[in-house]
């Protein structure tokens, strides 16, 4: 009788010892499995946490005017600009999601009568235009200094699309949808006037708006400010709006470009890195790194992952300890049994091979059922405690069509292949060298001792 | 033979059987227990989370219409005047009996208006024309006027960092905090004064420079006017702001009360609402919790999830206690059989089963409580090392980025001067004895549980029939 079909009669014969081993094994492996799906479960809800309070880093000119003796040098030539190109460089990070380059200038339209300011003429009547890439990410509105009401933000795709403000609305009569024509206008000084800077009118081109802004917070210093330096009278558009009024040039960014990122831990990393490009001449520009107050919550938050992980380490470790011990104990049971085996003759080999075969084969059987015991205990878990998670942030679908709307839920426990694969294998090395060991306390035994020993 | 003696002399006499179920019980006990302890630690570090972003509840003033009476005084401050009810001293004292409330700051963006005087602000597009009523000193810049200038939003949010002297604190009189561009831009440094001119009283104030914070650069050039620049836009004490508007203006136009767990920030607001202080007055009352809002339900996830662990590791480890124990009765069918053949009865025989894994279980339970406090100790030495280290990475990050700001986020709260060490959360991973004695009542009852059930099987035989079944 060769020592599998040996195994096979002791493990279809002895019924109920089987049924419980089996079922040791299946706890134990689905234990690990659970623990395990739910430690990487944590990892992304960390992530989701993390991404949902983001990271940024601005670059702005850093030589925008000369201060000679406070005599201001209005030369917009000099002033360094960032390129699409550069752009496009740092965006083959792909931790970097959006990224949002300005523009500005000014402008004027018969059709609009702007909210007067000091000293406001016909003249100077005109708005201050910030053309973005996508206004949803403008720091005003991320700040919600203002806060878009009707319509939609801008995006990368708009044409000649802008944001006004309520009270601008109110003040012309205007509403989401209304076209209206501006021409280019530039603020500056004649003796003690605000006027006009361009007197011959090129360009005139017609813009829709799309989306009309609320001022949450007034303007601290609006009794001080002329006619275009006043919140109300301000306006977003899309970059094409002041390349058609001439006022920019394409591709060419002079008020800087932001940059966000997920996830506010790889903040300090892709920072350096974009900092070793060359495509930026960094005489002229810096860097400002900006977390959105991340590192309040960093060492709580890590303080959470690190708990369990160390719950891990014990749920591992005492999993695979249990399993040894109550191995050694069915084998010391069996001295009895492995004392005659050897009386008969059989080889001290065949024995330890039928004990290691039996749970062998036990184990198999229960990885298998645990690999689905463990699936319906992770779905359940994730069901009634992650189905109402929700995550904050400038939400992908809000910038990208400018549109508020609901977030999508991913799946957080699932399992790696790989890592329930490695689990298996360490539970059947544990499983196998705990029979081995204690089979060898009994082994090495002659069969005379061990008879004795059984009394 | 009484069955206790029995027991003892099983336990005693099968010592490798008796170690293995000692060494089982003892890991199964060290690891509910420190399961347990784990989830408190986190519990205590997911508030640690909460109460660094913490919650405010905004008390302002109503500045509706029917609080403002129209004053037509001396040309210059003739307009409409706030009459309503306003908030004083007794205001912040009763507030502060609120339980949960642990602050309060009071902020006034562009809050007083001065001209600089004896230094020049950063230039703007138009700061060198003087248009619209500009004083002989040239263009206002605007100051933003706090009560604790820690608790100030520019600072609160991370834009502002403190790189030189102090915070201002409630108690400062004529003190400014300046940007470092503006600071390097005049060459100067804490402890030197500056003279501002305000309009409002035609008064030169003259101000001392207790503070010098980064984080303005890079944004305002292109801004038009002077007060528009972030560089040029100060933080001064409310006693300036008296002196230079007069007394009428002597109040705040909102207070920012903080409060220190924003899961308990409705209770703390409906405290407030109810306050003789200010239920019925011309105020209003807002919560602001959006920073908390947006981690909070990873938060709630995150600690569901070790809740949800520690239930499983505690349903598993008594699922393998009752297999393991099924299993070590099952092993004694003879010794069952030729204990009732021999005439002891049946309650007698699984008394002894019983009594001897209690024996074991009351030393192996006594000696997981040495066992789990020392993992304990260990978990709390490994966060701790984990926690530090990442707050230093975190600081240098900062230091090279902001010219060397100080990054520490505690300051005295009397002084407002820096208190330069980190603040480490007190975090401790606690084996509690109330824990032990649960681990001992609901272990001792399971391990009696389970001898039972599994005894049972065996005990409803006849002696025949187990010795038959034997084999």
């Amino acid at each position: 009788m060769s020592f599998l079909k040996r195994t096979w009669l002791y493990l279809s014969r002895k019924k109920g010892k089987t049924l419980i081993l089996f079922l040791l094994i299946l706890t134990i492996s689905t234990f690990v499995l659970t623990c395990f799906s739910v430690l990487n479960a944590t990892r992304d809800v960390a992530k989701e946490m993390r991404t949902s309070v983001g990271a940024a880093f601005h670059i702005r000119s850093s030589v925008g005017l000369n201060f000679n003796d406070g005599e201001i040098q209005e030369n917009k030539e000099a002033q360094p600009i960032i390129t699409d190109e550069a752009i496009q460089n740092i965006m083959g990070n792909d931790e970097i999601k959006y990224y949002n380059a300005s523009n500005s200038g000014y402008i004027k339209s018969d059709a609009v009568e702007f909210i007067p300011g000091v000293e406001d003429t016909a003249d100077n009547n005109m708005g201050q235009v910030e053309a973005l890439t996508y206004s949803a990410l403008d720091s005003a509105f991320r700040e919600k200094t203002l806060e878009l009401t009707e319509g939609r933000h801008i995006t990368k795709n708009d044409e000649n699309a802008i944001l006004i403000s309520e009270e601008l609305a109110a003040y012309n009569n205007l509403s989401v949808g209304d076209k209206l024509i501006f021409t280019h206008a530039m603020l500056d000084v004649e003796g003690s006037n605000y006027v006009d800077g361009i007197r011959d009118k090129t360009a005139y081109i017609e813009a829709e708006i799309i989306g009309i802004y609320k001022i949450m917070k007034p303007q601290g210093n609006a009794g001080l400010q002329p006619t275009a330096g006043l919140l109300a009278n301000q306006i977003y558009s899309d970059h094409s709006f002041l390349i058609n009024l001439h006022m920019a040039d394409k591709g060419c960014y002079m008020d800087g470009a932001s940059f966000f990122i997920g996830d506010p831990i790889n903040l300090d990393a892709i920072v350096s890195e974009v900092k070793s490009q060359d495509s930026i001449d960094w005489d002229k520009f810096f860097i400002r790194k900006d977390d959105f107050n991340y590192e309040k919550i960093e060492s709580g938050l890590q303080t959470i992952q690190n708990l369990v992980t160390i719950l891990l380490v014990c749920v591992s470790v005492v999993s695979l300890a249990v399993l040894m011990l109550i191995l050694a104990l069915r084998i010391r049971n069996r001295i009895h049994e492995a004392g005659m085996l050897l009386s008969i003759g059989l080889s001290k080999k065949e024995i330890v091979g039928q004990f290691i075969a039996e749970v062998a084969v036990v184990a198999i059987i229960a990885f298998v059922c645990s690999y689905f015991a463990a699936g319906f205990v992770a779905g359940t878990v994730e069901n009634n405690v992650l189905a109402d998670m929700h995550i904050g942030q400038v939400a992908e679908q809000v910038v990208e069509t400018g549109l508020q709307a609901g977030t999508a839920q991913a799946a957080y426990l699932s399992m790696a292949v790989m890592e329930t694969i490695f689990i298996y294998i360490s539970q059947f090395m544990v499983i196998t060298a705990a029979v081995l060991l204690s089979s060898l306390a009994v082994i090495r035994l002659k069969p005379r001792e061990i008879l004795s020993k059984m009394s | 033979m009484n069955l206790i003696k029995r027991a003892w002399l099983y336990v005693t006499r099968q010592k490798m059987k008796s170690l293995i179920l000692f060494l089982v019980l003892t890991i199964v006990a060290t690891f509910v227990l420190t399961g347990v302890s784990i989830q408190s630690a986190a519990k205590d570090a997911a508030k640690d989370v909460r109460t660094s972003v913490g919650g405010t509840i905004k008390l302002s003033l109503d500045m509706s219409e029917k609080n403002y009476k129209s004053v037509y005084g001396d040309g210059q401050n003739s307009g409409y005047q706030y009459v309503g009810d306003k908030i004083t001293d007794e205001t912040l004292a009763a507030l502060m009996e609120v339980p949960g409330v642990i602050d309060y700051n009071a902020e006034t963006p562009s809050g007083l208006f001065g001209a600089a005087v004896d230094f020049k602000y950063l230039p703007t597009q138009l700061s060198n024309f003087n248009i619209g009523g500009t004083s002989e000193y040239g263009a206002d810049s605007s100051m933003s006027v706090v009560l604790s200038s820690e608790k100030f939003s520019g600072f609160t949010s991370g834009k502002l960092k403190l790189k030189n002297g102090r915070h201002i604190v409630e108690t400062d009189d004529h003190v400014i905090m300046i940007s470092n561009e503006l600071a390097e831009y005049n060459n100067m440094s804490v402890g030197d004064t500056l003279k501002l001119y305000s309009a409002e009283n035609d008064k030169i104030l003259e101000l001392e420079i207790v503070g010098i914070f980064t984080g303005t650069e890079g944004s305002g050039e292109d801004a038009l006017l002077p007060s528009d620049r972030a560089g040029n836009q100060g933080i001064v004490d409310f006693n300036t702001k008296s002196d230079a508007y007069g007394s009428a203006y002597d109040f705040f136009d909102s207070l920012d009360i903080y409060v220190e767990d924003p899961v308990s920030i409705q209770n703390a607001y409906d405290e407030i609402a109810r306050l003789p202080e200010i239920k019925g007055k011309t105020f209003t009352l807002n919560i602001n919790s959006e920073e908390y809002d947006t981690i909070a339900n990873p938060l709630e996830s995150l600690q569901s999830l070790v809740r949800t662990l520690i239930i499983v590791i505690a349903v598993v480890s008594i699922a393998v206690l009752t297999l393991l124990l099924t299993l070590w009765i099952r092993n004694r069918v003879k010794e069952t059989g030729i204990l009732m053949s021999v005439g002891i009865g049946k309650m007698k025989i699984i008394g002894q089963f019983a009594v001897e894994v209690v024996l074991i279980a009351i030393l192996a339970f006594g000696l997981s409580y040495f066992t789990s406090s020392a993992i304990a100790d260990q978990s709390s030495d490994f966060i701790l090392a984990q926690v530090v280290d990442s707050e230093n990475l975190n600081g240098n990050g900062a230091t090279t980025g902001a010219n060397g700001a100080i990054t520490g986020d505690s300051f005295d709260k009397l002084s407002g001067e820096p208190q330069g060490s980190v603040d480490v959360p007190d975090l401790k991973v606690n084996i509690s004895t109330e824990y032990l004695i649960w681990v001992y009542v609901i272990g001792i009852g399971i391990i009696i549980c389970s001898v039972i059930l599994a005894s049972y099987s065996i005990i409803r035989l006849k002696p025949r029939e187990i010795l038959s079944k034997m084999s």
